[in-house]
């Protein structure tokens, strides 16, 4: 597990940003800060849950639904709307889920990302 | 005794006893003269004698004729007994005191002369007692002489016979009577006859008509008076027991005289019965109706005779005589005889026109006509010209005067085609029946059984053909007469309802059914026969229908598969259909662990209420057949209980209801690694067409579940790729966004990025369908509404699949058209529009894609100077044929862009 966190950044809304590839987690890392926010990046759904466990300033999860694991992406964000239902859900992955499964509230950003699609709803979201 | 005797002296006394010991000795034969009895003599002891006659009981006296009057001397005690007298009442009186107005007076007349004349006499005289009531006296009166002739007393003895006199009274009174009735019905024969038919009586009228007299028959048995016929079958004790069981007998028929002529008797007899009502015998009475009776049948048998000769033209009729020759023979006769001249034939004897069998019946017949019966036989006998014919006869006897057959009368009546069709008619039974014999189809003739509301509830076996119990199983002679439920119990309702409605409705129907119990299908058509019957013929098609359901159990299973189930409904699919086809308890498929021991079953089908196998097992516990599996090779067990590799663990297996099996192993590079079976609780001899059939369905199931792994595999595999590669173009326009983030100029950037995005969403479009083709409609919307708003678009085609190639370059063209016009053209403004059309080319041969984009309502179009990228990719077409026309319309821009569809396909 990965926490990032910058000081001094307390003001600022939390993201949770879930991808197990590096250059992409630097790239959603970047889309959260450039919304005026704090990432904490985690690299498993586990690790996801345990930091929703532990903290509870999370506003967004910002989330690959692609990340590997014994528990997919889809599975956990049904979780969160479930054990968190505040949290806003702001989604990726290779292809678009079912519309039925994206969970309310719920935006899928297709990739390649369209940096001011993605900036704008974590920027909305966190609000 | 002494004392009773007054007024004789002991010496006078004991004289006269001498002479009355001669008159009692001769008392038994009171009709003898009696001189004789006089000169008869006895010695006796005299006291002995006087004491016998004081003390018998028959009453005796004695009178004295000398005296006045013929007074009675002595009287012994039996006289006053008899008359009620005392002895003083009696003694010194004469005898007429006894008298009294019911005296007979002719009696007295007959004493009277009798006393005169000095006579014995015997009388019955009523007299009267001295109570004044009377007894009818059996009187003997005789004179007593002395030894010198002269009449010394008179000697009387009584007997009251009043009962004995009544009797004999009314008996002759009755005799009388019945003998006048009897005697002057001469017109009748009268015969009377004891229990056993002997004659006891035998009128006048009997002995005029049957010319016996009455002391020829008495004695004699009644039926010297039947004729020979009648004694020959008993009529006698027949009609005698005809009285005793109903009251009386009729008769009218022929008897016997006694010069052995016939008379015609119409008759009656009934039974004798005693005063008690006891039977004693028989009475018969009849009387002669000859005459009548010859009359009657003349004038029948001549009616008759010329009724039959002229109305039957076609019957042969003749007469014979008494020996069979013929006499006559009609005209008619004469014609279907074909005799041409009657005096060929005349005399000949008519029996000896019919062969064999028919000679035989012929004689027996003319016997029977001779006896005075009628003979009646069916025969063939040929013309006189040669042709077979059959015939029909009837014998009759045409009876003479006297009542006996005088001669024959013969009636031939041609029944040759009858009889031939008779024999057509035999000759097609029999012909049906062989053929229903050696039908290959089973054959029933049924007949329903009703309850008693009149429903059909069962049918019952009439008859079957051998085939029957070829093709059911069960011995054909063991079913006639009994029910279909009586022989296979528990058979499905449908075997009798629709039987039923056959003879409901008359409708026939046809029918493809198992007998569940015999495990067997029929195929057959059932039809009414009239009545309550129905008729079934059928085929046993087991094979057929057991072929059938495997074969539709392959294309299901196929059909399942095209479904695109997983590995384990494919397993469960097979698993299914195996048992439901062959009808069994259970498969299932278990997986064999790497060391070919243990043995696993997750989960297998079973049918209702048998157990399922799954568990864990180790497959040596179940016999040496695991060795097979392990090898690879089948295992068809019919029974556990006989197979040598399962007879030592056949408890085990029936422990889970395996009695039969089918194993099949799937083996994979060389290992068994699951196995296939099919178990059952009943014993089975598996047809090599099953086991090949569990062969396929486990082959089928293998490749399946194989293919389906791989296919698994593959999009599991693709999903990975794209996911890495939608991660790499993202990071690749990241990348180029953060590295080109201090170039001033961003358009180009700006035109990279949508480069890569129109790219990108060709590639979801493909991935969706698994990479190998989208929908042209679809790649535009996507694309163009990437552009601009949808509203600006009209899209309109035929529905074409793009393969992937196609996919990518149609969207990156469309992308660089739709950016221009955007740019340029009629996107650019606030109205201008954009009309994409495409359609199948056929006119050209090949059939080709076209698609053609038209801007319109845009500002005036100039054409380009410079050639870009974007005008590059245009240029380079649909599938990289380079088949694109660009016009630069003042209207708007005209894109029209051809390929084969086959390139536009190809994946």
């Amino acid at each position: 597990m990965t926490m990032t966190g910058t000081d001094g950044d307390e003001a600022r809304p939390v993201v949770l940003v879930l991808q197990d590839e590096p250059i992409l987690a630097g790239i959603m890392r970047d889309f959260v800060e450039e919304a005026g926010c704090v990432a904490v990046v985690v690299r498993t759904a586990q690790a996801a849950v345990r930091t929703l466990e532990e903290r509870t300033d999370i506003r967004v999860v910002f989330a690959d639904l692609d990340v590997r694991g014994s528990t997919t992406g889809l599975k956990l964000v049904a979780m969160i709307r479930d054990r968190w239902p505040p949290i806003e859900l702001v989604l990726t992955g290779a292809l678009a889920p079912d519309l039925d499964a994206i969970p309310a509230r719920g935006v899928f950003c297709n990739k390649p990302f369209r940096e001011s699609k993605v900036i704008s709803a974590i920027r909305s979201f966190a609000a | 005794m002494n004392s009773d005797v007054h007024r004789l002296s002991r010496e006078e006394l004991e004289a006269e006893v001498l002479r009355l010991r001669e008159r009692l000795a001769e008392q038994p034969e009171p009709g003898l003269d009696p001189s004789d009895q006089r000169r008869r003599s006895a010695a006796a002891n005299a006291d002995v004698l006087f004491s016998a006659v004081d003390r018998t009981s028959l009453p005796i006296i004695l009178t004295d004729p000398n005296q006045d009057d013929d007074p009675i001397v002595y009287t012994n005690r039996a006289f006053l007994d008899l008359t009620g007298y005392d002895l003083d009442q009696v003694v010194g009186r004469n005898c007429r005191f006894l008298q009294g107005p019911n005296t007979e007076p002719g009696c007295v007349d007959e004493i009277r002369a009798a006393l005169r004349d000095d006579r014995d006499l015997t009388v019955e005289i009523t007299n009267h007692r001295r109570d004044g009531t009377t007894f009818v006296n059996a009187l003997f009166v005789g004179p007593v002489f002395d030894g010198e002739g002269r009449l010394r007393y008179r000697f009387g003895s009584q007997i009251d016979v009043t009962e004995a006199h009544r009797n004999r009274q009314r008996l002759a009174d009755s005799e009388k009577r019945h003998r006048a009735i009897f005697d002057s019905a001469s017109e009748m024969a009268i015969i009377v006859t004891d229990t056993e038919g002997k004659v006891t009586d035998w009128n006048v009228g009997a002995e005029r008509i049957l010319g016996w007299s009455a002391d020829e028959m008495g004695g004699q048995t009644v039926e010297r008076i039947f004729t020979p016929e009648d004694q020959a079958s008993d009529r006698a004790r027949e009609e005698m027991a005809i009285v005793l069981r109903d009251g009386h007998a009729r008769d009218v028929r022929w008897h016997l005289r006694k010069d052995g002529d016939r008379f015609y008797a119409v008759g009656d007899m009934t039974s004798l019965r005693g005063v008690d009502g006891t039977h004693q015998g028989f009475v018969k009475a009849m009387s002669d109706r000859t005459d009548e009776r010859n009359i009657a049948a003349k004038q029948k048998a001549d009616s008759e005779f010329m009724q039959g000769v002229l109305a039957s033209s076609a019957d042969c009729i003749k007469v014979l005589d008494l020996d069979g020759g013929l006499t006559f023979m009609s005209e008619g006769g004469m014609k279907v005889m074909e005799v041409g001249d009657f005096n060929q034939i005349k005399g000949c004897p008519w029996p000896s026109f019919w062969r064999g069998r028919g000679h035989v019946d012929a004689l027996e017949a003319l016997a029977t006509a001779k006896r005075g019966g009628v003979g009646h036989f069916q025969g063939p006998a040929d013309t006189l010209l040669g042709k077979p014919r059959w015939w029909d006869v009837q014998v009759t006897p045409i009876f003479g005067a006297d009542g006996r057959p005088e001669r024959i009368l013969s009636v031939s009546r041609d029944i040759t085609q009858q009889k031939l069709f008779e024999g057509r008619l035999a000759d097609s039974e029999a012909h049906w029946r062989s053929l229903f014999e050696r039908l290959s189809e089973g054959f029933i003739v049924g007949e329903v059984v009703r309850d008693t509301t009149g429903r059909i509830t069962d049918w019952r076996y009439v008859d079957v053909n051998s085939a029957w119990g070829r093709l059911v199983g069960i011995a054909s002679d063991s079913v006639v007469g009994r029910t279909i439920r009586e022989v296979f119990p528990g058979i499905e309702d449908a075997w009798v309802d629709e039987f039923a409605d056959v003879v409901e409705t008359g409708e026939p129907v046809t029918f493809v059914r198992q007998v569940g119990t015999l495990a067997r299908w029929y195929e057959g058509r059932a039809f009414s026969l009239g009545g309550e019957r129905f008729g079934v013929i059928f085929l046993e098609v087991t094979e057929r229908v057991q072929a059938d359901a495997r074969r539709n159990g392959l294309l299901e299973f196929g059909d399942r598969l095209r479904a695109g189930i997983d590995a384990n409904a494919i397993a469960m699919a097979g698993s299914t259909i195996l048992g439901r086809v062959l009808g069994v308890g259970r498969v299932g498929y278990g997986t064999v662990g790497p060391d070919g021991e243990s043995f696993v079953v997750e989960e297998d089908w079973t049918a209702a209420g048998f157990p399922t196998l799954a568990g864990h097992y180790r497959m040596d516990d179940y016999g040496l057949y695991a060795e097979d599996l392990r090898q690879g090779r089948t295992v068809v067990i019919a029974d556990v209980r006989d197979d040598p590799r399962t007879a030592a663990s056949a408890t085990t297996l029936e422990a889970v209801s395996a009695r039969t099996l089918v194993n099949v192993p799937i083996v994979e590079k060389g290992r068994t690694v699951a196995v296939l079976y099919v178990n059952d609780g009943q014993p089975r001899s598996w047809t090599e067409s099953e086991v090949s059939f569990i062969r396929q369905i486990a082959e089928l199931t293998r490749q399946a579940v194989e293919r389906r792994r791989a296919e698994e595999r593959q999009d599991l595999l693709n999903h990975e790729l794209s996911h890495r590669l939608k991660n790499t173009m993202a990071m690749v326009v990241s990348i180029a966004h953060q590295t080109l983030r201090s170039v001033p100029e961003r358009e180009p950037v700006e035109a990279f990025h949508k480069r890569i995005q129109a790219l990108a969403s060709a590639h979801d479009l493909l991935l969706r369908k698994d990479w190998t083709s989208a929908d042209l409609r679809t790649v535009c919307r996507e694309v163009l509404g990437n552009a601009a708003e949808a509203r600006r678009f009209t899209l309109d085609g035929p529905n074409v699949a793009l393969g992937p190639s196609a996919a990518l370059s149609a969207s990156l063209l469309l992308h660089e058209l739709a950016t221009n016009a955007a740019k340029y053209g009629s996107l650019s403004g606030e109205e201008g529009e954009v009309e994409v059309q495409w359609w199948i080319d056929t006119a050209t041969g090949e059939p080709g894609l076209v698609l053609r984009w038209r801007e319109h309502g845009g500002p005036p179009v100039v054409a380009p100077t410079r050639r870009g990228f974007g005008s590059r990719l245009i240029r380079t077409g649909l599938v990289g044929t380079g088949e694109v026309d660009v016009t630069y319309d003042t209207d708007g821009v005209i894109a029209v862009m051809r390929a084969p569809l086959i390139e536009v396909q190809r994946s």
